[in-house]
């Protein structure tokens, strides 16, 4: 199949190097500490963070610093055709525990010693890349919950198609079974804390798509900063200081 | 601007900001503060309350009895972050017959008055740094007091009956105007913390005496159209204080 025109435009008219269209919004949860809900193109993703929190289970109360956990779920309606998953299937759980590392990662856990924090992401519409969308969501509602963080963790997928690097793969082009990079990035460190492929890929080719995912974390994460700023200054313009 | 929760560089080191929790959801304690809790758990010789902090705070028992909502001020913070609270003198103490509400905390600001008798209202209004805000019917003073004395007069084990044999002998209703006007104080401050405006005891006044005087139902205060009203006040009010510093 063809993924790339002639003309060099892929199947949803975007050029290799062109992300979805980004969408974000704060405080979707009213009853959550922080709460986001993220959108790359069609996939849609709501966070919500409780905590820090006192531990609801004494057993896996760390003293030195906060227990971190994260639930992923899918909404049945989120795919094309609607189906009950069982709660708590590998590629879940699997998906809960990336997430989970990649915030734990980041977050001043040592700041926040017998505590503990709870991630919920659900995702809502599901079209490629729901791993990225989730840990974005959950980067904005841990800022919105107020949860000190080294960074602001950002993710994107790359893929190799057609012998070309796509940045940010929709279902179409991830069901295409091909290589498929997901890079999680902080961005102010220069570093990398998630790397996922599926399939192979040569070295040399391996690292420009690599290179492209993390230039899309970088462009997400401007687009994340510039959404938190924007709720602060009106926060803080509603309180009137 | 600092308040975003991103930490800020200093050279090639990391650190972090005071402003890093100005929009914080949660509470940060500081000693001498005045909070109101939930108790979640009640042991022989002491009481978890949860107090919208990381951690619960501990209130070691003294002359209060039943588990509520309750009021304490922060005695210490311990080095791994419990909590100790006292609430040694009367003033402090169990709440009952109003209504709690949870605001976030950054809008209540850490004043010398955080307990309001509007006698005027018939309400106690406890406005807790924690971001629980309390309103309750007013009960005088001397009442408590005697409550008090019964309670100590009391065996331990006898606390809870003696506590019964006080609820039936006291009247156990409010009056409606008092509900009333519970509701209508409790409203004002949802708007508030809808809106997101700082929260005072004179801004408060200010929405309910707004209300009454524009005949608002107190179902009605939540509204879209009250919270315009109320907006539009806040702006006026504004534009007053910069025309005076001008």
């Amino acid at each position: 199949m063809e993924f790339v025109s002639p003309e060099g435009l892929r199947l949803d008219g975007r050029r290799p190097t062109e992300m979805r269209q980004l969408r974000a919004a704060i405080g979707a949860v009213s009853k959550a500490d922080g709460s986001a809900v993220f959108e790359m193109g069609n996939t849609k993703v709501i966070a919500a963070v409780y905590g820090p929190r006192e531990v609801e289970n004494k057993a896996e109360l760390i003293n030195d610093q906060a227990l971190v956990r994260c639930e992923y779920t899918m909404a049945n309606f989120s795919t094309g055709d609607r189906v009950r998953k069982p709660k708590g299937d590998r590629r879940s759980t699997e998906i809960s525990l990336v997430i989970r590392q990649t915030m734990e990662a980041c977050i001043m856990t040592h700041l926040m010693p017998r505590s503990q924090i709870d991630i919920f992401v659900q995702v809502l519409q599901a079209d490629g890349g729901t791993r990225s969308a989730c840990i974005n969501a959950a980067t904005l509602a841990l800022a919105d919950a107020g949860i000190p963080m080294r960074d602001l963790v950002t993710s994107c997928s790359a893929g190799y198609l057609n012998s070309t690097p796509l940045l940010d793969l929709n279902y179409v082009e991830d069901s295409a079974g091909g290589p498929d990079v997901t890079v999680g990035f902080l961005p102010k460190l220069d570093k990398v804390t998630l790397l996922q492929m599926d399939s192979k890929l040569s070295m040399d080719i391996f690292q420009s798509v690599m290179q492209l995912a993390i230039e899309g974390c970088k462009a997400i994460a401007n687009y994340i900063r510039e959404v938190l700023h924007e709720n602060t200054k009106q926060l803080e313009y509603r309180r009137g200081v | 601007m600092s308040a975003l929760c991103v930490p800020v560089v200093f050279g090639r080191t990391f650190d972090y900001v005071d402003g890093l929790h100005l929009f914080c959801a949660r509470y940060k304690p500081e000693t001498g503060d005045i909070i109101v809790g939930r108790v979640v758990e009640v042991a022989q010789k002491r009481w978890r309350l949860e107090i919208n902090s990381n951690q619960d705070a501990v209130l070691m028992l003294s002359s209060v009895t039943l588990p509520d909502g309750i009021q304490a001020e922060v005695r210490n913070l311990q080095h791994d972050g419990t909590l100790q609270l006292h609430a040694r003198s009367d003033k402090y103490g169990k709440l009952e017959r109003g209504q709690l509400l949870s605001v976030p905390s950054y809008l209540v600001k850490r004043r010398k008055q955080h307990f309001h008798q509007l006698d005027q209202y018939g309400v106690l209004l406890i406005l807790g740094c924690n971001g629980y805000v309390w309103v309750g019917e007013l009960v005088e003073a001397k009442d408590r007091m005697e409550v008090d004395q019964v309670n100590l007069s009391e065996e331990a084990h006898m606390k809870s009956r003696s506590y019964m044999s006080l609820e039936e002998t006291e009247p156990d209703y409010t009056p409606l105007e008092t509900r009333r006007n519970i509701c209508r104080i409790a409203n004002a401050v949802r708007v508030l913390s809808i809106l997101g405006f700082n929260i005072t005891i004179e801004v408060i006044l200010e929405i309910f005496e707004l209300s009454i005087s524009e005949s608002v139902d107190v179902h009605d205060m939540l509204g879209a159209e009250f919270c315009v009203r109320v907006a539009e006040k806040e702006a006026d009010r504004r534009s007053m204080a910069t025309k005076r510093k001008g």
